[in-house]
């Protein structure tokens, strides 16, 4: 996670480059559904949540002073947003697809499912778990160098400077080895992947 | 979505990449991000490894994040929401802000504060010359009142207004006492000519 490159992309998506916001909504998204699951816990909703909390962030964008870091503004613009969703429900009850699902006939039989905290089916826990075997497993198989570098950056949160003092190399060099062990991991992630989600864009 | 064509067709399938993989990072400059910004939109190659970046990223810090996401629809919609909202157009890029106001503040604060120093000095002199300056800055206090007397080389305007001079010269007997106005219990008048009378 890195301030740094949000106070870039903000600055463009100020400037009116949605593009530049776009590439926020794909950095966050993962992050923003998650939080979302914890307060809706109604997979079908997290979706629509988090569009109405991107659409909120674009809105109040030039609001936005840089007081706190750009995930700390939208983590509240998320919550808030969550939380007006679980009030309107509790008003105007709607009975979703997953909600239905959840009170089938059935229910006796303990459903795996029923068993998750954040409705997520359970193709999508086996799907997670494949990824993070695959990732734990591409890290293993990187050069000592690669690995040193992109653990330092990913997992430390050291930045650049402090990595190539670090490993004792030029900051060129730090940054090649972190976009290739980037791309060693991307090389044997991407079979799955698309095998998931068949074309992802 | 279409991919850009690319400009040079036998550059490796990562060519550029590079710099997007330091953007994540916030290690490249702003040039770096306006061209990834630019690309965005056209470029799926572009698109795919920032996904995909992140997904590592988030992958390797939480098991909670382990989650691939499609991103085709979600952000196809967003985009249709997006295109639909008013263009976000801030005055002025917060740090640009900041950083004129900075460099106006200072000078500018510094200016007045040399203008009121000047100001004091300049007014000094011509405030001197009046009779209440000259009872303060004065060894004696009579002395002054005493000059203000006709034929006494004291200030014109003082001089020229008979009335006002027969009126100092009638309370020339009391000049401490009208120059120094006790303001609290631990103030007494003094007047430092009673010796002398």
């Amino acid at each position: 996670m890195s301030a740094e490159a949000d106070v870039l992309l903000i600055e463009r998506a100020k400037s009116g480059e949605v593009a530049a916001f776009e590439m926020l909504v794909v950095k966050y998204r993962r992050r923003i559904e998650r939080l979302i699951g914890r307060i809706v816990r109604d997979v079908d909703l997290v979706e629509d949540v988090a569009q109405e909390t991107f659409i909120r962030a674009y809105r109040a964008l030039p609001q936005f002073r840089g007081d706190s870091a750009f995930y700390t503004w939208l983590y509240r613009i998320a919550v808030n947003t969550a939380k007006k969703t679980v009030s309107d429900l509790a008003r105007d009850p709607v009975l979703t697809e997953s909600a239905l699902s959840q009170r089938s006939e059935d229910d006796e039989t303990s459903r795996v499912d029923q068993e998750l905290t954040d409705g997520e089916t359970p193709e999508a826990v086996l799907a997670s778990r494949e990824i993070a075997r695959t990732v734990n497993a591409a890290m293993e198989a990187l050069p000592d160098d690669l690995r040193q570098a992109i653990a330092l950056r990913e997992l430390e949160g050291l930045s650049y400077d402090e990595i190539a003092i670090v490993m004792n190399c030029p900051i060129g060099t730090v940054r090649s080895r972190i976009f290739r062990a980037r791309e060693a991991i991307a090389a044997k992630l991407r079979p799955l992947l698309d095998t998931q989600q068949g074309r992802r864009w | 979505m279409a991919l850009e064509p690319q400009a040079r067709p036998e550059a490796p399938a990562t060519d550029g990449l590079e710099g997007l993989s330091a953007l994540l990072d916030g290690e490249c400059g702003p040039a770096d991000a306006a061209a990834f910004a630019r690309r965005w939109r056209q470029d799926v190659q572009v698109q795919q490894h920032w996904d995909t970046y992140h997904l590592i990223g988030d992958s390797l810090r939480s098991e909670d994040l382990c989650r691939h996401v499609g991103q085709d629809r979600f952000m196809s919609t967003l985009r249709e929401r997006l295109a639909a909202e008013p263009v976000v157009l801030a005055p002025a890029p917060l740090s640009t802000r900041r950083a004129l106001r900075a460099r106006w503040m200072r000078p500018v604060s510094a200016a007045a504060g040399v203008v009121a120093v000047a100001g004091s000095v300049w007014l000094l002199p011509v405030r001197q010359g009046g009779p209440v300056a000259s009872v303060a800055s004065s060894g004696t206090h009579s002395a002054p009142i005493a000059a203000l007397a006709p034929g006494n080389g004291g200030d014109k305007r003082a001089r020229t207004g008979g009335d006002w001079n027969r009126y100092l010269a009638a309370h020339q007997q009391f000049p401490a006492a009208a120059a120094v106005v006790p303001v609290s219990g631990y103030l007494r008048p003094a007047d430092h000519d009673t010796a002398d009378h």
